[in-house]
C-alpha cells in the first residue's frame, strides 16, 4: 500500500511539474525566440525604412520568411507585418499551413537611426508548430512513462504478494497455532524464494525447539512431582520409623524397667533377710533382665542407625577423665577372667570433641570383648595423638593376647548379627551387634575402627577419631549435627518458693504413666526419707505441681495427656514453678533436649538406684541456697571450677549461657555467681543488667571471670558492678577459693 | 599563537570579502551596461513624447541634462556619448549638459528659460535627492529617465526593462501626474509599471 501511494505521488509530481513548470518554460523560450528575431530584424530594417528603400525592406522580409526550424524543417515565421506611422505597410505570409493554429506574436518598435523618431512596428507571427510538436511528443512520452510506472507498480505488487504469501501463511499459522494445536510447521510449498524458505525453516526449527522445551519442561515437572511424592512418602515413612522406634523403645524398656527394678529391690530385701538362695535367683533374674535390656538397646540402636535417626551430641571430652571412668567400669569384667589391664595414656593427650556416650560405649565394647575373649592374659589400652594435615586425630587401641581371630572371622566381624559363630555366642555370650554399632558410631564421628588379629595370638582393635569432629564433619559433609538449641525464654521472674512442710526432708513428685516405674522410684526414695507423690499423666501433673510445690520433679518425657516436654516447658516458664528442679527420665537418649529445656538432670530408664538418689539429692540440695552458680560457655572452664569448688564441699550449679543462668537464679538463688563476661548471645554485662531486675538478684554477689586484659578505667567501671574480678588463665586454685570464701563470708543471709 | 578557530574565522572573513567584492564588481559592470543601453533608448523615448517639440529650449534645439550625485566625470562622459550617437532628435539639435542633483532646482530660472527637454540620471540617487528630481519632473512635465534598476518603481517616469530584449519601462502613474503624453504605439510596445 505504501509502495502504491509513493508511486502515485511520484507520478502526480511528475505531471504537475510538467504542466506547471516545464511547459511554461518551453513556451516562454519560444516566445523569447520570436521576440529576439523581431528585435534583430527591426534593427536591420530601421535604416532601409528611414531611406524608404522598399527593395531592401522586402529583401529582409523575404529572408525572414525563409527561416526554417531545425527541429522539424518547417518555416519559423508564418507571417510578418510592418506598420509605419506614415501609413505605409508591408506584409508577407507563408503558403505553408501549420498543423496547429497556435502562434507566437512578437513586436518590435522601429526607430529612425538618425533622428530616433518612431517609424512604426514590426510584427512577426512565429510558428509554434515545433513547440507544439515538442510538447506533444513530451506529453506522449510522459503518458507512456506513467503507464509504465503503473504497470511496474502492478507487477511489483503482484510479485510481492506472491513472494510474501508464504510469510503471510506462516503468520496465519503462528497466530492460530494455539487453537489448531499443531505441533509442527507445514511445508512452505514450491517456488518459494530462498530467503523466504530460510525464514520458514528458521521458524520451523524454533517451533520444534519450543516443542522440545515444552516436553522437557513437562518431563521435569513430572519428575519434580514424582520426587515430591517420593519425598513425602519418605518423610512419612521416616516419621513412621521414628514413631515406631520411639514406641518400640518405650514398649520394650518399660516392662524391662520393672523386671530389673523389682528384681533389684527384691534382692536387696532378700539380702537384708539373709535369704541367700532367693538372692541368687533374684540376681539371675536381674542379670537376665540386664542382658535382655542390653540386647534391646543394641537392636534399637542399630535400627536407629539404619533409619538414619541416630544423632550426635558433641561435647569436649577430657580423654584422661573418660579413660579413667571406662577403666573403672570395665575393671570387674577384666578381673573376672583374671586378666591384667594396662593403660598407656600420655599426660598431654588433651581433649577430643565427640559424642561421649557413643565413644564410651564403643570403648567399653572393645574392652569388654578383650576381657571376654582373654583368660589370664594381658589387655592394654593405648591412647595416642597424631597430627595429620589439618585434622589431628586420637587413636584408642585395645590389645589383648586372647583367642584372636582368623582372616575369615575378621571379614564378618563388623556385620550385624554375625558373631563369629554360634559357639562363640553360647560360650561367651553377647548379641553380635556391639562391633557393628561401635563402627557406625565411629564413622558417624568421622573416624573408624580397625582390627589386626591372629588366631590364637590375640587381637588389636583401634578406634581413630578426629580431635575436632565438628570441623571434620563440616568438611566431609557428613551426618547432620544438630545440637539442640536452647528455646527462647524471657527472663524468668523471681517468685517466692513455697515448700510443703512435711515430716520428710523433701517432697518429690513423680510424673510417669508407668505405675510400676513410679512404685520403684517410690521405694528407692522412701528409704532416703523423701516424701514421694506421683501422677500418671501430664494434665494431673500440672494440678499436683501447683498443689504440692514439690522440692523436685521426676518427669518421664513420654507422659500421656500433656506431653512430658510440654510439661517441662510449662514448669520452666511458670513464674510460680520455675524454681522447682526437674529431673527428666526417658527411655530415649534426649539428654541435650532435656537440659536445653531447663532440666537439671537426666536419667536413662531403667533408672539406676544410686544415680536416682544422687540426682534427687543434688536437686534438693541445690534448693537449700548454698550453691555457687558457674556461668561460662566453655565446658572445660566450668568443669575446672566445679572440681575446685566441689572439693571444698560447695555445691556447684552450671549454666552455659546467660539465659540458663537467669533460670537457675530464679529457681534457686545461689550464694555466689561466677560469671564469664564474654558469652554468646546475652553477654555477662547484659546478664548483670537482667540480674538487677530480679528481686533477689541484687543481693547475689558476682565474681567476674574475664579472659581479656582490661584497662584501668574499664576495670574500675567493672568493679562498680561486681564483687571481684578473676583473670582467666592467670588464676590459681588458691586464688579462686580465696575470692569465693571472701565473698561468701561477707554476704548477708539470703532469707529474711 | 593563533588557534584553529581563529584561522577559520579569518578565512571566513576573507572569503566573504571576496564574494562581496566580486558581487560589487559584477554590479558595477551591470550598471555601466544599463547606462549604455539607456543612452541609446533615452533619445527614442524623448522622440515619442508628443509634446517634445514644445520642450525645446531655443529654435531647433533641445537640451538634455545629465544629473549626477558625485561622479561628474561619468556624467560628462554620458553627455558626450549621447551627443556623439544622436546629435539630432526629431530634427532638433541636441545640446547636453551636466548638473549636480542639488543644483537641479537652479535649472529653473526665470532669466534662463524653460527646463531641459529630458533628464538622464547617471547615478543612483539617495531617496531625498530622487524625490527632489521626481517632483521636479512632475512639476515641469519633463521625462526623468533612469537606467538604474528599481528607479522606475521608485518613481522615475521611464527606465529600461531588460529581458530577452530591451524595452522601455514606463511608470504610468508618474507619467500621468507629470502630464506626459507618449505615442500610443510605444505605450503598446513598452513594459508598464502600474
Amino acid at each position: 500500500m505504501i509502495l502504491v501511494t509513493i508511486m502515485l505521488l511520484i507520478m502526480t509530481l511528475i505531471v504537475v511539474h510538467w504542466l506547471v513548470v516545464l511547459v511554461p518554460v518551453v513556451k516562454s523560450g519560444e516566445q523569447t525566440k520570436a521576440e529576439l528575431l523581431a528585435a534583430s530584424y527591426a534593427q536591420l530594417m530601421e535604416k532601409a525604412l528611414e531611406d524608404a528603400d522598399e527593395t531592401q525592406v522586402n529583401a529582409l522580409l523575404n529572408r525572414l520568411m525563409l527561416l526554417n526550424s531545425p527541429e522539424l524543417d518547417v518555416p519559423m515565421v508564418l507571417r510578418v507585418e510592418i506598420n509605419l506611422l506614415n501609413g505605409k505597410d508591408f506584409r508577407k505570409t507563408q503558403a505553408y499551413e501549420p498543423l496547429t493554429k497556435n502562434q507566437f506574436i512578437a513586436e518590435a518598435a522601429l526607430f529612425s537611426p538618425t533622428s530616433v523618431d518612431l517609424l512604426g512596428v514590426l510584427r512577426i507571427h512565429y510558428n509554434s508548430e515545433p513547440y507544439d510538436r515538442v510538447v506533444f511528443d513530451a506529453q506522449i512520452r510522459l503518458a507512456v512513462l506513467m503507464l509504465a510506472m503503473l504497470l511496474m507498480l502492478f507487477i511489483v505488487q503482484r510479485l510481492l504478494a506472491r513472494m510474501l504469501k508464504p510469510l503471510n501463511d506462516l503468520a496465519d499459522f503462528l497466530q492460530h497455532v494455539e487453537t489448531t494445536g499443531a505441533n509442527h510447521v507445514p511445508e512452505p510449498g514450491k517456488n518459494v524464494a530462498v530467503e523466504i524458505r530460510q525464514v520458514w525453516f528458521a521458524v520451523e526449527q524454533l517451533f520444534s525447539r519450543l516443542g522440545q522445551r515444552e516436553s522437557d519442561v513437562r518431563r521435569e515437572h513430572d519428575a519434580a512431582q514424582a520426587a515430591l511424592r517420593e519425598k513425602l512418602e519418605a518423610e512419612s515413612a521416616n516419621k513412621a520409623k521414628s514413631q515406631f522406634l520411639a514406641n518400640m523403645s518405650h514398649e520394650l524398656r518399660t516392662p524391662l524397667n520393672a523386671i530389673i527394678g523389682y528384681s533389684e529391690m527384691l534382692r536387696e530385701d532378700a539380702e537384708e533377710q539373709e535369704r541367700g538362695a532367693l538372692v541368687a535367683d533374684l540376681g539371675k533374674i536381674q542379670h537376665a533382665g540386664k542382658n535382655l535390656l542390653a540386647l534391646i538397646n543394641d537392636v534399637l540402636d542399630l535400627s536407629k542407625i539404619e533409619a538414619g535417626k541416630m544423632q550426635l551430641y558433641l561435647e569436649d571430652i577430657k580423654v584422661t577423665t573418660l579413660v579413667n571412668d571406662i577403666v573403672t567400669t570395665v575393671m570387674p569384667m577384666v578381673e573376672k577372667n583374671r586378666n591384667q589391664l594396662t593403660i598407656h595414656c600420655p599426660d598431654g593427650i588433651g581433649s577430643i570433641q565427640a559424642d561421649e556416650a557413643k565413644l564410651r560405649q564403643s570403648l567399653l565394647n572393645l574392652l569388654s570383648n578383650a576381657a571376654k575373649f582373654t583368660r589370664s592374659g594381658e589387655i592394654t589400652l593405648s591412647i595416642s595423638r597424631s597430627e595429620d594435615d589439618d585434622y589431628p586425630k586420637i587413636r584408642f587401641t585395645v590389645s589383648d593376647n586372647g583367642i584372636g581371630l582368623s582372616d575369615e572371622q575378621i571379614a564378618t566381624l563388623f556385620m550385624a548379627f554375625s558373631q563369629v559363630d554360634g559357639s562363640t555366642t553360647r560360650e561367651y555370650g553377647g548379641t553380635g551387634l556391639g562391633l557393628a554399632i561401635s563402627r557406625n558410631f565411629c564413622r558417624m564421628m568421622g573416624g573408624d575402627i580397625s582390627v589386626v588379629s591372629r588366631l590364637g595370638q590375640g587381637s588389636s582393635f583401634s578406634i581413630e577419631l578426629p580431635v575436632g569432629v565438628t570441623r571434620f564433619l563440616e568438611r566431609q559433609r557428613g551426618m547432620s549435627n544438630q545440637p539442640q538449641r536452647l528455646p527462647q525464654r524471657g527472663s524468668p521472674s523471681a517468685a517466692p518458693l513455697a515448700e510443703e512442710r512435711r515430716s520428710h526432708k523433701a517432697t518429690i513428685l513423680v510424673v510417669d504413666a508407668d505405675e510400676m516405674a513410679c512404685d520403684i522410684v517410690l521405694r528407692h526414695l522412701a528409704k532416703e526419707d523423701y516424701y514421694v507423690a506421683f501422677v500418671h499423666n501430664g494434665s494431673d501433673a500440672i494440678f499436683r505441681i501447683h498443689e504440692l510445690k514439690p522440692n523436685a520433679i521426676l518427669l518421664d518425657a513420654m507422659t500421656s495427656g500433656v506431653h512430658g516436654w510440654d510439661l517441662l516447658k510449662y514448669v520452666k516458664s511458670h513464674p510460680d514453678l520455675v524454681q522447682i528442679p526437674v529431673i527428666v527420665m526417658t527411655m530415649v537418649d534426649e539428654r541435650k533436649a532435656a537440659f536445653a529445656m531447663g532440666a537439671v538432670d537426666y536419667l536413662m530408664k531403667p533408672v539406676d538406684r544410686d544415680e536416682l538418689i544422687n540426682a534427687v539429692n543434688r536437686s534438693v540440695r541445690r534448693q537449700s541456697g548454698d550453691s555457687v552458680l558457674v556461668m561460662d560457655d566453655d565446658a572445660d572452664s566450668r568443669k575446672l571450677v566445679r572440681l575446685i569448688l566441689e572439693n571444698e564441699g560447695l555445691t556447684v550449679v552450671e549454666a552455659e549461657n546467660a539465659k540458663l543462668g537467669l533460670m537457675r537464679v530464679a529457681e534457686n538463688p545461689p550464694a555466689l555467681i561466677l560469671l564469664d563476661l564474654i558469652m554468646p548471645g546475652m553477654s555477662g554485662l547484659e546478664f548483670l543488667d537482667e540480674l538487677k531486675k530480679l528481686s533477689n538478684g541484687r543481693r547475689i554477689p558476682v565474681l567476674a571471670l574475664t579472659g581479656a586484659v582490661l584497662e584501668e578505667a574499664d576495670m574500675r567501671r567493672l568493679m562498680m558492678r561486681v564483687d571481684g574480678v578473676i583473670q582467666k588463665g592467670a588464676y590459681s586454685i588458691d586464688r579462686v577459693l580465696s575470692e569465693v570464701r571472701q565473698v561468701i563470708s561477707s554476704i548477708q543471709p539470703l532469707k529474711d | 599563537m593563533m588557534s584553529l578557530s581563529d584561522y577559520a574565522r579569518y578565512l571566513g572573513i576573507l572569503l566573504w570579502l571576496c564574494v562581496v567584492g566580486t558581487d560589487v564588481a559584477a554590479g558595477g559592470e551591470m550598471e555601466a551596461r544599463r547606462i549604455e543601453i539607456g543612452l541609446s533608448l533615452f533619445p527614442r523615448v524623448l522622440a515619442v513624447d508628443l509634446k517634445f517639440p514644445q520642450k525645446s529650449s531655443a529654435a531647433g534645439v533641445v537640451d538634455l541634462v545629465f544629473v549626477y550625485r558625485s561622479d561628474h566625470e561619468q556624467a560628462v562622459a554620458c553627455a558626450a556619448q549621447l551627443f556623439r550617437l544622436h546629435p539630432l532628435i526629431s530634427s532638433f539639435k541636441v545640446r547636453t549638459s551636466v548638473v549636480e542633483v542639488s543644483q537641479i532646482d537652479s535649472q529653473i530660472d526665470s532669466n534662463q528659460g524653460p527646463p531641459a527637454a529630458g533628464y538622464f540620471l547617471t547615478e543612483v540617487l539617495s531617496v531625498t535627492d530622487f524625490e527632489k528630481v521626481s517632483r521636479f519632473g512632475e512639476k515641469h512635465s519633463r521625462i526623468i529617465f533612469s537606467p538604474h534598476s528599481g528607479d522606475v518603481e521608485r518613481g522615475a517616469a521611464i527606465g529600461i526593462m531588460i529581458t530577452s530584449q530591451v524595452q522601455p519601462y514606463l511608470n504610468m502613474a508618474t507619467i500621468e501626474r507629470a502630464g506626459i503624453q507618449l505615442n500610443p504605439l510605444l505605450l503598446k510596445l513598452a513594459k508598464r509599471y502600474e
